[in-house]
């Protein structure tokens, strides 16, 4: 399976200071996780729209994936905020979609753990 | 010309009783007597007889009960009274008393037919005699109740419809049935003759008129009861009656019916006639009630009584002649057939026109050239008959010269151009052709007993001797030569040479018969050979008493013994090959052979003559029954003429034939296949459209025969078949006589199955269609099972490999699972690794940093910093026993722990918390509590704390607090609730059930109020639950909650006293907050301080989420190191540090905050009074980039925009931009 992950901007936005990146790999893996945790928990209590909601978190963790190079998390991150904007109830699709978005950053756990041991130190 | 005149004399000479070849089929098929009621014909030849014991169907070799297949429907009766098949190939079985059945032979289907009195168009009667089809196609029907017309029509789907028109009798109507009673109809033409029990009548059958024939008187007796009509050729109506004889009507000139009695009742062996039929040699056969039959020639008008051991019975039910016109008796005692064919001609002395005396037994025959007949005889002397003349010269002893015989036992004649030779038992007697004297010669010969004669080519005469072996006399010197076999054996003394027959044949040799075996005498060398039986070499002489022999035109010897053997003597090889006649047994004598032009052999026999056909290696008996004089024949007595007549002597006189002109097999035969069986059971034929026969026959039939037959019936055992099954039998299968063959495992298709038949001289009929056999396949090996099969093993094969993939996808899915727990697993081991170490440092140098002197102040931001360093603590833990639960790690070590301990760890690590937030704390355990108890002191510790934390966090005002109290005691266990109750704001009833969920807050706002993972619940659940616990909740909402834990200890033995039983309650603290307020308020001034000092350009960043947060904070510091940067969570914080009088250069705005986000902070800013802030160059940096949140940025009064994500130089530029654009206007100002 291909990497979801591009380091490559993050590498630009630190001059390709390893430790600085992996201080942003680092807090991407603390802050996503709970973003995602959040994702879920309104999923479930059906809060789409607002403060805390689905369309918030995805707002707030669409630049992290994009900063990680996870184009396609990012595009659907934006998409799900996007859609739940015009659809304050939802739609069918929603769920299938943060699934989808929950495996992206699972894979990016992945990916970025393995950035992390490969770069000690 | 002899022999045509012999046949006219044999019928001048015939008279009385005649009797002919007749069996009755009953007896020989072993069924005893059965009463015959009627006879019919199928379209295939086999003959249908109704019994009173059923219905049985005949193929010429055996009888059947036959059974209908039809849905198991039985007769209406098994006795059945008559028959008739009409021209649709169904059979009409009349049940005397109880209606018709119609059964049709080709699809095998049973109707029937009764009366209902209430149906007008019901049949009359149901004891119906009788049932014929006029050639309308419509049924008339005899009836005891009068006559019925039944039409049946059908419609284009074979749906029957029935219309009965009845005829009755009216006594003053002379268009009525002149009787009710019906008992025979015949049609004819256009009519359909009726006779009843009172007379005769005529029906139109287009009109329906009836013309009664009433008026013409039938004999005496004008109420004649008609019994049975019948038509001869000419069309003319024969009437039998019941006691007026046989009656014929023809027309008369003028076209009016006369009626002629052609036999009268008193000329019949009984007066009730109850059939007629003809034959087509103009013969009328009448058969009655109890003088059995009569055969009446139509042309000399003469009647004869039929034997009974030819009809078999007295009553004769039915007369039947079938397609190849063997004629058939029903009777009483079955049915007889009756084959009125004389083929044999016989001489017979009795009505010879010479005196004969009784059993006169000729013992040697002979037509000379000229034409007489000559018969010698035993004790009768020799006669010499002239056909022509009918002249007889009887030469005897007694005669006179010259016909007087030197011994009336005649034994052998012999001819030449002039002379007839006698051999006599004393010596030999020659007649002179010319002038029919007979003289003695030679004088050697005398007394002694000639026994045969036969001439050689030379024309000298051979003599076989009584006991003196051979003589030859010279034909030309009279002088004899005797020849005798000296060999000593052990039979007789005189048995070598009693030559009983002697034969010239080629090669100068002479073959003798005697009692010693076949002796060979070569004339040249005049010595003998002898062959002699072996009993256990078969390629001996069947026995040593030979008594005829023949050679053919190929040297072959066929030779006969005593003993019913028949023998083929090779001269070349001097070896026999035995041959056997199934007639012939050890009692039969063989007296003679002769060949006809066919290389046919005619035997005569003690029992009759046997025909032995080479080509089919076939016997044929002939006997009396053929016309023959007699069943017996005599040795020596035979003769064939230069035409090729046979004559044989018999006893009273002799048999005359030409054996081309005896026919074994006459008439043509129908071929039919009579049954297929498989399994037990018949299988039923079905026809196709070309009118071929089908059988079906199942995967269980592995197993089947099929039974074949050539219908002819005159002598079904002559019949020669053979079969073949195409696609199988590679050739024809010849089976003799038999007729049926077995077939075994053929493999399902579809044969075609074909036999032929001969009459056994070669010339073979094919059955003109063939047998389509039809062998299902088993079901697994149906085409549809395969097919389905096919599907399975696809779908199968389909399912499977979805299966695997769907399993291999789903072992991905739980290795990806398993990865993302892994992942889990180490991300939280890295957080707790990566957090917890500085957090340890934190905490350390914190304390440490506490043991120094400082201020006031100083130790209040250091409590601060210690508690926050705690409380993070505590998180991380919460996340690292959540991932310890969920992979079930985690495990207690109990040990007794006294309780007092626990609780004053927990009183100490919470007490301060509720002093902060001014909350009254208690901690109350009962009396009856046990101060040691066994558990793990760590997780009780972490139990009472979550939940009191909890209960601290989310009360504001009241008392939060734990008691302890034993619910239960017993001998080893005691088990105690925990207590934990607040008066906080209190969880929604409809939250409750969720509280103990992983990742639960009771609402997001309490979340973001109070902080937390959402694991601390869930954790303690599981913690208690470890304990063998269960913990519940009750709240009300802003009332307060109370938790329940319940956990069962187990009692320990060790007692320790508690220090306290209460602990001392806290009371609500008044400044806690404020010393917080206070820090944080002075660090901000410092910095704010420190930025004006040094004129950096200071950055707030506004921004909640601490990855942009360190995002910025990193771009900042790498590509703007002389700016200082102060970072508020969210838009309260701004205003809280804009307020303190903080002065910032730039605002990096993010949008979405908690609390207060970016688009009411700008508004709150910039509608601030405050001139410090509310002109400060605002950047929106978010993370949304529609164009309607991009122009509410500006319309919020936000003066740029940056979206996230954000590359570093974009960020730098924005921030240079905007402070360029401060310093240039400062520089303006």
């Amino acid at each position: 399976m291909a990497n979801i992950c591009n380091l490559e901007q993050l590498s630009n936005m630190t001059g390709g200071d390893i430790s600085t990146m992996k201080e942003f790999v680092k807090m991407y893996l603390t802050d996503t996780p709970q973003l995602i945790l959040k994702i879920r928990n309104a999923n479930s209590n059906q809060s789409y729209v607002g403060e805390e909601s689905v369309a918030w978190c995805c707002h707030k963790i669409a630049p992290q994936l994009s900063y990680m190079g996870i184009s396609s998390g990012y595009d659907l991150a934006k998409s799900v905020e996007a859609r739940l904007k015009e659809l304050s109830a939802g739609y069918p699709e929603l769920n299938d979609e943060l699934a989808q978005l929950n495996d992206i950053c699972m894979q990016s756990y992945r990916e970025l753990n393995d950035f992390m041991n490969s770069n000690p130190g | 010309m002899l022999y045509l005149l012999l046949l006219c004399s044999s019928v001048v000479w015939a008279q009385g009783t005649i009797q002919l070849k007749s069996e009755n089929i009953f007896q020989k098929n072993g069924l005893g007597s059965v009463q015959v009621n009627a006879i019919a014909q199928d379209k295939f030849g086999f003959l249908w007889l109704g019994t009173m014991n059923g219905l049985y169907k005949y193929d010429g070799y055996t009888l059947q009960l036959f059974k209908t297949n039809h849905e198991g429907k039985p007769l209406l009766s098994s006795y059945i009274a008559n028959l008739f098949f009409d021209s649709k190939n169904n059979l009409w079985i009349l049940n005397d008393e109880n209606g018709l059945n119609r059964y049709n032979i080709l699809n095998d289907k049973l109707d029937q037919f009764v009366s209902d009195k209430k149906n007008e168009n019901t049949i009359a009667n149901n004891h119906v005699v009788q049932i014929v089809e006029d050639k309308n196609g419509n049924y008339w029907l005899a009836t005891n109740d009068g006559l019925d017309k039944l039409e049946i029509n059908t419609d284009s789907k074979g749906n029957e419809t029935l219309l009965v028109t009845h005829f009755k009798s009216e006594s003053e109507n002379s268009g009525s049935l002149p009787g009710m009673r019906i008992n025979t109809i015949f049609p004819s033409g256009n009519a359909v003759w009726c006779g009843t029990d009172a007379g005769l009548c005529e029906i139109d059958i287009n009109t329906n008129n009836i013309s009664r024939h009433t008026e013409i008187q039938i004999g005496e007796d004008k109420n004649s009861n008609i019994t049975c009509i019948a038509e001869d050729k000419t069309h003319n109506v024969w009437i039998g009656t019941s006691s007026n004889g046989i009656w014929m009507l023809n027309k008369s000139l003028t076209g009016q019916p006369v009626f002629t009695q052609i036999i009268k009742a008193t000329d019949l062996s009984n007066s009730f006639v109850s059939s007629l039929l003809f034959d087509n040699n103009f013969n009328l056969w009448i058969g009655t009630k109890g003088g059995g039959a009569i055969k009446y020639n139509l042309i000399s008008q003469k009647a004869e009584d039929i034997a009974d051991e030819t009809t078999g019975g007295k009553r004769i039910n039915a007369l039947f002649r079938d397609v190849t016109g063997v004629i058939w008796m029903a009777h009483e005692n079955g049915m007889n057939k009756v084959l009125d064919k004389k083929q044999f001609s016989n001489l017979e002395f009795a009505n010879a026109p010479f005196n004969f005396k009784d059993n006169v037994y000729v013992y040697a025959v002979l037509e000379d050239m000229q034409g007489n007949v000559w018969m010698g005889t035993e004790k009768e002397g020799l006669y010499k008959y002239n056909p022509q003349t009918k002249q007889v010269i009887h030469y005897s002893v007694q005669s006179q010269p010259p016909y007087k015989l030197m011994s009336n036992d005649v034994y052998a004649l012999a001819e030449n151009k002039f002379m007839i030779y006698i051999g006599t038992a004393s010596g030999l007697n020659v007649v002179n052709k010319l002038t029919g004297a007979c003289i003695q010669l030679p004088d050697q010969l005398y007394p002694m007993n000639i026994n045969s004669i036969s001439m050689d080519s030379k024309g000298d005469i051979w003599m076989g001797l009584m006991d003196y072996g051979i003589c030859k006399l010279d034909y030309l010197t009279w002088q004899c030569t005797f020849y005798q076999d000296n060999e000593k054996t052990k039979s007789a003394l005189n048995a070598n040479n009693d030559v009983k027959s002697i034969l010239c044949g080629k090669d100068n040799l002479l073959y003798l018969a005697t009692d010693s075996g076949l002796k060979v005498f070569n004339t040249v060398t005049k010595t003998f050979k002898r062959y002699r039986s072996v009993p256990d070499n078969p390629l001996t002489i069947s026995s040593n008493r030979v008594t005829a022999m023949y050679q053919d035109s190929d040297g072959k010897l066929w030779v006969t013994t005593n003993n019913g053997g028949f023998n083929l003597f090779n001269p070349q090889s001097e070896e026999f090959t035995r041959i056997h006649c199934p007639y012939m047994n050890e009692n039969t004598e063989v007296y003679s052979i002769l060949p006809d032009s066919k290389n046919n052999l005619w035997l005569s026999t003690k029992i009759g003559i046997v025909k032995y056909e080479k080509f089919s290696n076939n016997f044929v008996l002939f006997d009396k029954t053929d016309g023959t004089i007699s069943k017996e024949f005599n040795a020596g007595a035979f003769h064939k003429n230069k035409r090729g007549d046979i004559y044989y002597g018999g006893i009273n006189g002799i048999t005359i034939f030409n054996p081309d002109s005896i026919s074994t097999f006459t008439g043509d035969f129908k071929m039919a296949f009579n049954k297929v069986q498989a399994s037990n059971r018949i299988i039923p034929f079905e026809f196709n459209e070309k009118g071929e026969q089908i059988i079906t026959l199942s995967p269980d039939d592995y197993s089947f025969s099929i039974d074949f037959t050539a219908l002819n019936f005159i002598a079904p055992e002559k019949i020669q078949y053979a079969y073949k099954l195409e696609g199988f039998d590679k050739d024809w299968v010849s089976t003799g006589n038999r007729h049926f063959t077995i077939y075994n495992n053929l493999t399902p298709g579809v044969y075609h199955f074909k036999f032929k038949a001969s009459m056994g001289e070669g010339d073979w009929k094919e059955s003109p269609t063939d047998l389509l056999i039809i062998i299902k396949p088993p079901f697994y090996k149906t085409w549809w099972f395969l097919a389905l099969i096919s599907i399975i093993m696809i779908t199968s094969a389909y399912t499977i490999i979805r299966l695997r993939m769907m399993r291999i996808n789903e072992q991905k899915k739980k290795e990806v699972e398993m990865q993302s727990i892994k992942m889990k697993h180490q991300f939280l081991a890295n957080m707790s690794h990566e957090i917890r170490t500085p957090m340890n440092s934190v905490i350390g140098f914190t304390t440490l940093l506490q043991g120094t002197p400082m201020n006031d102040e100083q130790k209040n931001y250091l409590n601060a910093i210690q508690s926050q360093a705690e409380n993070l603590l505590v998180i991380i833990n919460d996340i690292l026993d959540f991932a310890k639960i969920d992979s079930g790690k985690i495990e207690l070590h109990k040990e007794p722990v006294l309780m007092q301990k626990i609780l004053d760890k927990v009183y100490a690590t919470l007490y301060l918390k509720a002093q902060e937030k001014g909350l009254y704390f208690v901690i109350e355990k009962l009396s009856d509590v046990p101060n040691t108890i066994f558990t793990d002191e760590v997780r009780m510790y972490q139990i009472l704390t979550n939940l009191l934390n909890n209960a601290i966090k989310f009360t504001e005002k009241g008392t939060v607090g734990l008691q302890i109290i034993k619910v239960e005691d017993h001998e080893s266990n005691v088990k105690l609730e925990f207590k934990i109750f607040d008066t906080g704001i209190g969880i929604p009833q409809d939250k409750l059930p969720i509280i103990f969920d992983l990742f639960t807050q009771v609402n997001m706002d309490s979340a973001k109020k109070f902080g937390g993972t959402g694991l601390g619940l869930s954790i303690t659940r599981q913690l208690v639950q470890l304990h063998g616990g269960t913990i519940t909740v009750e709240s009300e909402e802003k009332q307060g909650t109370t938790f329940h834990v319940i956990i069962p200890f187990e009692k320990v033995a060790q007692k320790v006293e508690p220090k306290k039983e209460m602990l001392p309650p806290i009371q609500p603290p008044t400044n806690g907050q404020t010393i917080v307020s206070k820090a944080i308020e002075a660090a901000s001034i410092e910095a704010v301080e420190k930025v004006e000092s040094k004129h950096r350009p200071h950055i707030l960043l506004a921004e909640d989420n601490t990855f942009n947060q360190m995002l910025a904070k990193t771009v900042i510091n790498k590509y703007l190191p002389n700016t200082d940067l102060t970072i508020a969570n969210n838009g309260i914080e701004v205003m809280k540090h804009l307020n303190n009088g903080s002065v910032y250069d730039i605002i990096l705005m993010d949008v979405q905050m908690p609390e207060m986000d970016g688009f009411e902070t700008t508004r709150t800013i910039r509608k601030s009074d405050n001139a410090k802030y509310n002109v400060i160059p605002i950047i929106a940096c978010t993370a949304g980039v529609t164009p309607p949140e991009v122009e509410e940025c500006y319309t919020s009064g936000m003066d740029d925009f940056l979206a996230k994500p954000f590359q570093p130089n974009d960020l730098v530029n924005k921030i240079n931009y905007h402070l360029n654009h401060i310093k240039s206007n400062q520089t303006k100002q």
